[in-house]
């Protein structure tokens, strides 16, 4: 008995090995599971949308894309796995604004080590005071600011380099502000950032809408400006950047799925391809609007540029700031 | 209403899965002597890290609950506590097995433990959220003093000598200090390397800690299986209402000193059974015959280690400032599922707090059937080979921490702190001060230097805020008072 | 591995220097006298005193006091030997596993760590497979948790359900 069983073991080995054993030549990829490294906690909106979008990858290409998450070091040990990943099509990420950590000595990255597949989601930056504030307007807090830059602190939520502050500090800067006096300080996420400044902490947080949506909501913090082209469906109140100052820039997280450098171009394109049709498509539209992450379709060749022109600038502020 | 909300999603059938799973491990972990709760939790947290927030936390606040009891068990039996927590009674619990009396002293402890624990679960719910609507007006120069009291209750709590108190919580510290800086994200202790770069994980310094260096110290000396006298069903259940009657006012005082001792930074559920044992001697009109074998001092401090999790559940959720190292790694979960605690956190998720509190106090209502099995079956957990399990523990360590942070270096982080965890606890250096270093280390750090940038670099600005002044005063009179009366006992003495 | 507590306190004393040494290259930042130095050579003076304090309340009271300055506990050499399998156990994981594959490396690491407390191969065999396919199952296949492959790399497709 025990013989027959390890023969009919080794036979069904056998056929299984001849049935999948890949041959180089013929290989279609993707034959085994794709992993996708999130540089960012399990639980964040970074985890939530990648895996949002490895379920329906998963649906279009007929193979596990699994989630590795790889928050370490804000990151860092993430985006690092994505860079010297093999180059085969079965390690990818999904990456945020990057471009801080080399000027800080964090790590280093710059935009032409991966290969721009496609952006998928981008979620413009809020101006958040406390409700007391004296501040009506951003304009008013603007002015406030460049006469006085040392007078006040801005919470940079995570650390200074991060989307938000990034975005708060290219808004000083097109103001006008001396930014080498600004008191910008680092701390544990914009959540912890916004209640010490309902309790008396900070003057200004910059950080995405819905995060201080329930403080918004408490009656503790307004909201002065959203820093998208268009208002936000469920922050109707708050007015756009080119409606409050008039100043027509776009600031904010952005998310996308690359690949390391080297990535065959192959596959990339299809990747873009199955972007394409997971964005546009009404499930995805649907699911990312009820989670509160705002919609942006680049493809390979914008984002590339886009990922370029951001590097660009924050490393510029980021000098500026003496960070 | 939330309650309400937090309780339908309790009743999920994946969480009452979970919760049911982790209460059996819960109980077979805490029965094995030299296994601890914070230890059973530890290897649970990689299982949770891919489950949802609410099914996770449950598990864990469940497995803590049934861990504490389960030590009971072994030190009735075998007078070997099964957890540290069960200590302060191991030895009156085994004089009654002696007299023939191990039903009645477990059993009584059974109810009295879910008394407790229940107590200890409604304090939670209803005075967290309250606090938690003080806390909202704290800014990083409280959090600055809630540190500092975390990390000074950290050290005067701690078994042993101070001096090597001091050296744990200072090893915790200067772990925590390895990768990015909370504060300028500049580089520290790294030697460029980019693993180290991402710090020391927490969860692999933990399983670390009390895991694998218990596998060590087994390997070093492997322990046979112990003889269990054997236990009735029948006496379990018989009398154990009348002693219950007989000790409410004993046991609701032990679960009141229970919750505020977890709820003191530092002090966990060791502490509060010592405590509350000693109350119930001075207090008892039996005192004569404490120590001799009777119930009445098991009862309150097993009401009081059972209620002190709920307790030290206060501090954690409201400020984020851990009671214990048990609350330390619930803290650790609650950041990794993106539930930072804090007072926001009972404004932007309210239920799925709500839902942690209702699990928890559902599951030291579970104490009560889960329990009984528990006793019943004890001589079948002692039966496993302990080779055998010590090998799983081990291979469970390596899985477990490679899976929560998916990289091979997370193995050998792990390695590293089981091989300094033993050194520790071989040379009498506490394990918990070193937890409470690694979650209050990088608070106290960032807060301490955030608010300092805030204030313009003055200090004052730490007394001037009203809520930071009377705490600042709390905080030196720790320090100040202690020292004072040790002079004056001095002088009097010379 | 008991230490006499004049060494607990000498290795105290050189970790925190080495802490405060470390921690001098550290520069400030903006706005402020304090940088990332200033927290790590709290904690190194701090472990440094303790340690200082080890070694005098070893000298002035005996306390602490080990004979022969370092003191094994356990069974011998049968004992040093299990922690070291322990210990390279571990390592050997950290070593061989992404060339080699947790279905092929678990299962023998597990059976020599239970044969060597057990004494019992047929026990110790059938564990170390059934417990590696437990976990595999679990980590893997449920919590799709990426343990290695190893050389069974190609195949990963098919086993994967």
């Amino acid at each position: 008995m025990r013989k027959i069983t390890s023969e009919l073991l080794a036979a069904s080995t056998l056929i299984l090995t001849i049935a999948v054993a890949p041959s180089a030549a013929m290989a279609e990829w993707p034959e085994r599971p794709v992993s996708i490294v999130v540089p960012a906690g399990a639980g964040g909106g970074t985890d939530q949308t990648a895996r949002m979008l490895a379920q329906r990858l998963q649906d279009k290409f007929g193979q596990p894309f699994n989630i590795i998450n790889q928050g370490q070091g804000g990151g860092v040990v993430g985006i690092n796995s994505i860079m010297t990943a093999d180059p085969d099509g079965y390690t990818l990420g999904v990456i945020y604004n990057f471009a801080h950590y080399k000027p800080m000595g964090q790590a280093d990255f710059d935009a032409e080590n991966f290969i721009a597949i496609a952006q998928f989601n981008f979620d413009p930056a809020g101006f958040h005071v406390r409700a007391d504030s004296a501040w009506q307007t951003l304009p008013q807090a603007l002015d406030a600011i460049k006469a006085a830059p040392a007078d006040y602190t801005i919470a940079c939520g995570g650390g200074c380099g991060g989307s938000w502050p990034m975005a708060a500090a290219t808004l000083l800067k097109e103001w006008g502000v001396d930014m080498s006096k600004v008191r910008m300080i680092s701390g544990q996420g914009a959540a912890a950032a916004l209640q010490d400044m309902v309790a008396g902490g900070f003057d200004v947080v910059p950080s995405s809408v819905p995060e201080a949506g329930a403080l918004i909501e408490a009656g503790r913090v307004k909201g002065l400006a959203v820093f998208g082209e268009e208002r936000l469906a469920a922050f109707p109140d708050i007015p756009t950047l080119n409606e409050a100052a008039d100043l027509n820039i776009s600031l904010g997280a952005w998310r996308g799925l690359v690949g390391p450098a080297a990535l065959p171009e192959d596959i990339a394109g299809r990747l873009e391809a199955a972007m394409k049709e997971i964005v546009e498509s009404e499930d995805w539209r649907k699911e990312m609007t009820d989670r509160g992450f705002g919609i942006k379709w680049r493809d390979s060749g914008d984002f590339g540029a886009y990922m370029e022109e951001q590097q660009t600038e924050v490393r510029s502020i980021i000098g500026a700031l003496g960070l | 209403m939330v309650i309400l909300d937090a309780t339908m999603l309790v009743l999920q059938p994946q969480t009452l899965l979970v919760m049911f799973l982790c209460a059996i491990y819960g109980l077979i972990v805490g029965a094995i002597p030299g296994f601890t709760a914070t230890m059973a939790v530890a290897l649970l947290v990689p299982v949770t890290y891919f489950l949802d927030p609410v099914p996770a936390l449950a598990g864990i606040v469940t497995l803590a609950a049934m861990a504490i009891f389960a030590g009971d068990i072994p030190g009735a039996l075998l007078r070997m506590p099964g957890t540290p927590a069960s200590a302060a009674y191991a030895d009156e619990a085994y004089k009654m097995t002696l007299k023939g009396q191990a039903e009645t002293a477990l059993g009584v402890g059974l109810v009295a433990s879910a008394l407790g624990g229940a107590f200890g679960a409604l304090m939670l719910i209803f005075a967290a959220p309250a606090l938690a609507e003080i806390a909202l007006s704290f800014s990083s120069f409280e959090y600055f003093w809630l540190a500092c009291l975390g990390l000074l209750a950290a050290i005067a709590a701690s078994t042993g000598h101070p001096a090597k108190g001091a050296i744990s919580l200072f090893i915790g510290l200067g772990i925590a200090m390895v990768g990015l800086d909370p504060v300028s994200g500049q580089q520290r202790f790294t030697f460029g390397n980019t693993n180290l770069i991402g710090g020391l994980g927490f969860i692999p310094v933990l399983i670390g800690l009390f895991a694998v260096s218990e596998a060590l110290r087994f390997a070093l000396a492997p322990t046979a299986r112990a003889e269990v006298p054997a236990v009735s069903l029948k006496n379990l259940l018989a009398g154990v209402m009348g002693h219950i009657a007989r000790l409410k006012w004993s046991v609701a005082r032990g679960a009141g000193i229970g919750t505020v001792v977890g709820a003191i930074p530092g002090a966990g559920a060791d502490i509060a059974a010592y405590v509350s044992y000693a109350v119930a001697r001075r207090l008892s009109p039996r005192r004569e015959e404490f120590g001799s074998g009777i119930v009445d001092g098991i009862a309150s401090a097993t009401a009081a280690n059972n209620a002190s999790v709920g307790g030290a559940f206060i501090p954690a959720t409201v400020f984020g400032i851990p009671g214990d190292s048990l609350s330390a790694v619930v803290i650790g979960v609650l950041y990794m599922k993106g539930l930072n605690p804090g007072p926001t956190a009972f404004l932007v998720h309210p239920t799925l707090l709500y839902a942690v509190f209702v699990a928890f106090l559902l599951a030291n209502i579970l104490i009560v059937p889960m329990g009984f099995f528990a006793i019943r079956l004890f001589r079948r957990i002692l039966s496993a080979p302990p080779g055998v399990v010590m090998s799983l523990v081990t291979l469970a360590c390596i899985v477990g921490a490679f899976a929560v942070e998916n990289t091979t270096f997370a193995v050998v982080v792990m390695l590293g702190a089981g091989l300094i965890g033993f050194y520790m606890e071989e040379n009498g250096i506490p394990l918990a001060p070193a937890i409470l270093g690694l979650v209050l280390g990088p608070i106290l750090e960032e807060t301490f230097l955030t608010s300092l940038i805030k204030s313009k670099g003055s200090f004052l600005g730490f007394v001037e805020r009203p809520i930071a002044g009377g705490l600042a005063v709390v905080v030196f009179s720790i320090v100040i008072v202690p020292l004072g009366l040790r002079m004056i006992h001095w002088m009097k003495k010379k | 591995m008991k230490l006499d507590d004049s060494l607990n306190g000498l290795l105290a004393v050189i970790l925190g220097l080495a802490m405060i040494i470390a921690s001098r290259g550290m520069t400030q930042i903006a706005h402020i006298e304090y940088g990332p130095g200033f927290f790590p050579s709290i904690a190194g003076g701090g472990l440094m005193l303790a340690g200082l304090f080890l070694i005098i309340r070893r000298i002035a009271f005996q306390g602490g006091a080990v004979e022969g300055l370092v003191q094994l506990r356990g069974q011998g050499i049968r004992g040093a030997f299990g922690f070291l399998l322990i210990v390279s156990v571990v390592g050997a994981y950290i070593l061989f596993i992404n060339a080699v594959g947790f279905l092929l490396l678990t299962p023998i690491l597990l059976f020599v760590l239970i044969y060597w407390f057990e004494r019992r191969a047929n026990l110790a065999a059938a564990i170390a497979v059934f417990g590696t396919l437990i976990f595999h199952i679990f980590f893997y296949q449920l919590m799709s948790a990426p343990l290695p492959w190893g050389v069974l790399k190609n195949w990963s497709g098919a086993l994967t359900w």
